[in-house]
């Protein structure tokens, strides 16, 4: 991923720089929040909350990480914060209720179908807890380095690479005991 | 697993992220609020300009804030008092101690110029606005 470089930091308009960041990282933003949150509605209120964050704190950001780094924690936290919420522990939002099975209510039928092998996996990983889930989703899927998930996430790179042995073991798990028809 | 989980990009994007989509609505959305949010912070800056026509303290400034229905500051007044320092050091506010130990602010010649300029017209408000805030 090319980044925005130190240059195009200097535009004066900050409209027009997170309007560059937009096209450039909305969608990983929008995808990264779904991961946390599996909703659809819901990430993309936490995607606007996060660039409008992202706009208010610019002169914060000190040029030592890169930019998409920066913008990354701000949406980590950001994500976690809402899961730690008092409104997301007790507002049940009806639309986000049914997201795990979604499939099964727009089509019967595939409830009965055998799911999709890809399917049951990207299943069970959203049923993860938070701290096993984004290890897996930014490893795995952002395809970054250990290094990179222990800055993100604030802790050590041997903390990762556990959380990331046990991420695989529960997954595992899961799955097997989905075979066996539990 | 480990093959499995590497192919998570391939599978995540057929299952999970189709109907993700950063569209432009949602972009327009954001520009939105962050204008909104803009224009709020504008009137509260010309607000303060407003209020300091007579010499008040920071304590002071905040009663007559809130009673204009002015929430901004609420539980981060530390902000006021950033603000307050750098209108003063660009000159738009004159400030003294008095013997109490609290510091009184007051609107400058060159603050009311600022002030009227902007209520002339709402396009020089932007204007304004930004002057204000540059060094």
């Amino acid at each position: 991923m090319e980044e925005i470089t130190a240059e195009t930091f200097q535009i004066e308009d900050k409209a027009e720089l997170i309007d560059q960041m937009m096209t450039k990282y909305g969608q990983e933003i929008l995808q990264l929040a779904y991961s946390y949150v599996n909703s659809k509605e819901v990430a993309e209120d936490l995607t606007q909350d996060i660039f409008l964050k992202c706009y208010n704190s610019l002169h914060t950001f000190k040029g030592k990480s890169k930019l998409r780094t920066w913008l990354w924690q701000i949406a980590i936290n950001h994500c976690k914060d809402y899961l730690k919420s008092w409104y997301k522990k007790n507002v049940i939002d009806p639309k986000t209720e049914n997201v795990f099975d979604k499939g099964q209510n727009d089509n019967v039928e595939q409830t009965v179908i055998q799911k999709d092998e890809d399917d049951k996996l990207v299943m069970e990983i959203m049923k993860l807890p938070v701290k096993y889930r984004e290890v897996i989703y930014l490893f795995y899927f952002e395809e970054l380095t250990i290094k990179e998930l222990a800055t993100l996430i604030g802790n050590n790179q041997n903390t990762i690479k556990t959380r990331l042995k046990r991420s695989k073991e529960l997954l595992k798990k899961k799955l097997e005991d989905n075979l066996n028809g539990r | 697993m480990e093959d499995r989980l590497k192919n998570l990009r391939h599978s995540m994007d057929k299952t999970k992220f189709n109907q993700l989509n950063f569209s432009d609505q949602l972009r327009k959305k954001i520009h939105k609020r962050i204008e909104k949010q803009n224009e709020s912070k504008e009137s509260i800056y010309l607000a303060v300009l407003q209020l300091l026509a007579n010499k008040k303290t920071g304590y002071d400034l905040t009663k007559l804030l809130r009673s204009r229905g002015i929430q901004f500051f609420e539980e981060d007044e530390g902000n006021l008092f950033t603000m307050l320092h750098s209108f003063e050091q660009n000159g738009y506010l004159l400030s003294n101690w008095d013997e109490n130990g609290a510091k009184h602010y007051q609107i400058s010649r060159r603050g009311k110029n600022l002030l009227q300029q902007s209520e002339k017209n709402e396009m020089q408000k932007r204007l304004v606005v930004k002057q204000l805030l540059e060094r």
